[in-house]
């Protein structure tokens, strides 16, 4: 069994002689005054639909098309490969003309989108892991029902427990939106915990106003806090993990539409 | 008071709920007037398990109807079968397996072909569990056909023709007075020839594995009778294979085989509390554990494991510590033998052996290892690796431990905790390369007519979980008990399928399985009503769970399907496959 590293190695290895080889090759085209519009557009073009092959393999599971893992390395590379021959495509200049801009602009989205997913996909997962374990996406709005219900209980009891509304009030007033729906996205994203940090001191100061019995409560309900968060912290990064594709798919399929308009075009006008 | 004297309350007993409420003393007495049971000494059996309560707790009367399948060839049962009056018929040639399959409508499997494969883009069902048909009708093919009736609440199967199986099969005819079933029973191996009832009015005392265990323990004539069958039919195999013995002679072998004790340690029902056992501590359980040689001790034998798993550990401080486990077909001792005969200064056990929940063991005699194999081993047999120095500090074997298992003390404590190391097929995700993006569970369900197959959520160990897939144990307890023998080992691969068809619905493989793998689905229509059961109105339900997507071409889809690389279908007992992908 080949380690990832070992893979990794192979994979920048070959990208990286076929990207010296395309280069080399330009060179040598231009310096002989040879045009190579034609022949590195197609070349791209024709990457690019493999790339975009690979959102049909994925949908095609029961032919043995390969792994799913071994097209994605493809992919992977390939996409470099891309960004080579775009640049190569172009001239290394930036483009101008309105079609050529927009070509190159919903190309750089795909491009940067697709990086920052194989990163994302890197990167996000082990922070799930350390974190929380594992929460099916699908189920988090019912856990987060859950725990709603549980800390409404939890209030009302104190409210019988101790014949007093601080915490009630605490609670409708800067708790009850927090446990109503996702929260603190972007803090989550960028792994901060300041707004957990605000909540615990918003709780401990209520602190002073307490009884011990309420006391009592305020510890549980700083538990389902944390537990909420949680569950935030699993729906924020997940989502990410699910949607960034939803950048990426469509504006694949409009570079497709958009190279293929180009295409026809240049080779009318040539 | 009153709260203490609630508390107080009797401790459940072996017997507090007989294998069939209708044996009643007369029948044991019935029972008792034939041999061998009438040559049994009843006086060497213990106060507290009479011969009489055995027979009335743990054995039950059985009338058969002609044709009636009593034991299936692949099955799986916890009972062994004595012919009270009739016969039976064993069918013994090469083509059993397909009478097997026919009877019960099971259809061998069949990989898909491309178009075939292509065709499910299309031809899946739109709505979740349907089911054009749900019940197995007897195809009435001569020798082959079956059908599926009831009697006291008993689902039986029965061959339609029984005169054509007859002319068709070799057969063999079993009398008054015979045994069967009984080394599948004691030794959890899957039944080795199909079985059926020759006449009506055939009745069978049908023996609990607990209950022939204890008249084994206590009666001479039995345990010989037992142990020769074993040693006849089994026994010479299950050495052979053995790669210590692999240079052996035959003669040498047979010598080997007869100084060979067996020996079974553990609950043979461990599945069922199983659920309870795994809350408690690991001291606790591990105390539980049946030692079958301990660590200091003087090695007068290697043990083979035939059955069952076994725990191996070392003491570290106060506590044991995992270092491996082993599944059929491994052995210990071995090393500690060699070394004693190769030495002049003697080592003990250099570890504990623990049974895990059921494991049946042979153990050959280190004087047997000492004359017959070890003069006449081949260089290349021989351990390679030196007994290690037990002055060492406890940490530096921990270290050098954790280096030669490389998953770490916490994934293999894990995995033999919670038995994993049943799983030929358990699915391993990694967490720290699952995008969650459930392209498996897709994968899966395109494979099965739109409905998944597993639950991507299970137990986790650091960075690993083992998904709730059906692991395709070693040890299926699943089998065991279901009345229809839907569930079953499919002869193309070896995996444990269900047939859906002559499923039942009864839960027992879903209630047996310790993993819980197996889900009771609800079976819908083409237009998504479900189907009801016209005598109850309450919709039919069928076990279902993964089936390694045995038809499929691809093989398993959902590791196929994986982007990351991050699942993986793995046989546990494989440990350098698990150490590489675990480190991959």
């Amino acid at each position: 069994m080949i380690t990832f590293r070992k893979r990794r190695m192979i994979g920048v290895s070959v990208s990286l002689v076929l990207a010296t080889l395309f280069i080399v090759c330009y060179r040598k085209l231009t310096d002989n005054l040879v045009s190579t519009a034609t022949c590195s557009g197609l070349l791209l073009f024709g990457f690019i639909l493999f790339l975009a092959a690979y959102n049909g393999r994925k949908r095609i599971t029961f032919l043995p098309l390969g792994k799913s893992s071994t097209w994605l390395q493809f992919h992977l590379y390939s996409g470099y490969l891309c960004i080579v021959l775009f640049l190569i495509h172009v001239g290394f200049r930036t483009p101008h003309g309105g079609l050529e801009t927009l070509l190159a602009i919903v190309f750089g989205l795909v491009a940067g989108s697709g990086i920052v997913g194989a990163i994302l996909s890197r990167m996000i997962p082990r922070r799930l892991t350390q974190r929380a374990g594992t929460i099916i996406f699908e189920t988090i709005p019912l856990l987060r029902r859950e725990l709603k219900d549980s800390v409404d209980a939890l209030i009302l009891n104190s409210i019988e427990l101790t014949g007093k509304t601080t915490i009630a009030d605490f609670y409708a007033y800067r708790l009850a939106s927090f446990f109503v729906g996702p929260r603190n996205f972007w803090s989550h994203v960028q792994g901060s915990e300041r707004h957990l940090s605000r909540t615990y001191a918003n709780l401990m100061g209520l602190k002073r106003y307490l009884s011990h019995d309420e006391l009592t409560v305020v510890e549980r309900l700083a538990d389902k806090v944390r537990e909420k968060d949680n569950l935030d912290f699993q729906y924020s990064l997940q989502l990410l993990l699910k949607y960034w594709l939803f950048i990426h798919i469509p504006l694949t399929f409009s570079l497709i539409i958009i190279g293929l308009f180009h295409g026809i075009y240049a080779s009318l006008w040539t | 008071m009153n709260e203490a004297s609630e508390l107080g309350v009797e401790r459940p007993g072996r017997w507090d709920k007989p294998f069939d409420s209708n044996m009643s003393d007369e029948h044991v007495r019935s029972v008792l007037k034939v041999a061998p049971f009438s040559l049994i000494d009843a006086q060497k059996f213990p106060k507290s398990m009479p011969l009489a309560g055995i027979l009335k707790n743990d054995t039950r009367l059985v009338t058969y109807k002609r044709g009636d399948l009593i034991v299936r060839e692949g099955d799986y049962g916890s009972s062994a079968f004595f012919i009270m009056s009739g016969s039976v018929r064993v069918v013994v040639d090469s083509e059993a397996t397909k009478l097997a399959d026919k009877a019960l409508g099971r259809t061998p499997p069949k990989e898909k072909n491309w178009k075939e494969a292509l065709s499910q883009l299309w031809t899946n069902a739109k709505v979740p569990e349907y089911r054009a048909s749900v019940k197995f009708v007897g195809n009435a093919v001569p020798g082959g056909g079956a059908g599926l009736r009831t009697e006291a609440g008993n689902t039986r199967v029965f061959l339609q023709d029984v005169s054509a199986v007859l002319n068709e099969h070799k057969t063999v005819q079993l009398h008054e007075g015979e045994f069967f079933g009984e080394i599948a029973a004691l030794g959890r191996t899957p039944r080795t020839a199909t079985i059926f009832a020759e006449a009506d009015g055939v009745e069978l005392l049908e023996i609990k594995w607990q209950g022939l265990r204890d008249i084994r323990n206590h009666a001479p004539q039995i345990r010989e009778h037992i142990d020769r069958i074993y040693r006849e039919r089994s026994l010479l195999i299950h050495l052979h294979e053995t790669p210590m013995f692999a240079h052996l002679t035959n003669e040498q072998l047979e010598a080997v085989a007869a100084e060979t004790q067996f020996k079974s340690f553990g609950n043979f029902d461990w599945h069922a509390s199983y659920k309870t056992v795994i809350e408690r501590t690991a001291s606790s359980r591990l105390n539980d554990e049946p030692i079958i040689v301990e660590q200091g001790d003087y090695p007068n034998a290697v043990i083979l494991i035939r059955a069952g798993f076994a725990r191996l550990s070392e003491i570290i401080g106060n506590g044991h510590r995992t270092v491996s486990y082993f599944g059929r077909g491994q052995y210990y001792g071995y090393r500690e033998v060699f070394h004693n005969w190769k030495n002049d200064a003697s080592v003990p056990y250099q570890f504990t052996l623990r049974g895990i929940g059921h494991t049946d063991v042979l153990i050959v005699p280190s004087q047997v290892i000492e004359k017959l194999v070890l003069p006449t081993i081949p260089k290349e047999q021989q351990p390679w690796f030196a007994i290690e120095s037990k002055t060492t500090s406890g940490s530096d074997q921990l270290a050098k431990r954790d280096q030669q298992n490389r998953v770490g003390t916490d994934v293999l404590e894990f995995l033999v905790e919670n038995r994993y190391i049943n799983g030929t097929a358990a699915m391993m995700i990694n967490l720290d390369r699952c995008t969650r993006c459930d392209d498996c569970i897709r994968a899966c369900a395109n494979a099965h007519d739109n409905n998944p197959k597993f639950i991507r959520d299970g137990k986790q160990v650091g960075n690993l979980m083992i998904g709730h897939a059906c692991m395709q144990c070693q040890d299926p307890v699943c089998m065991i008990g279901c009345p229809t023998g839907a569930i079953h080992r499919e002869t193309l691969k070896g995996n444990v399928v269900i047939n859906d068809l002559t499923c039942i619905g009864c839960g027992s493989c879903a209630a047996s399985c310790p993993y819980e793998n197996i889900q009771m689905v609800e079976t819908r229509n083409a237009q998504g009503e479900y189907l009801l059961d016209k005598a109850t109105n309450r919709p039919i339900v069928k076990a279902t769970k993964c089936d390694l997507c045995l038809e499929q071409i691809t093989g398993p889809a959902c590791q196929n399907a994986c982007p990351h690389d991050a699942l993986v279908r793995i046989d546990v007992s494989d440990r350098i496959d698990l150490v590489n992908w675990v480190k991959r």
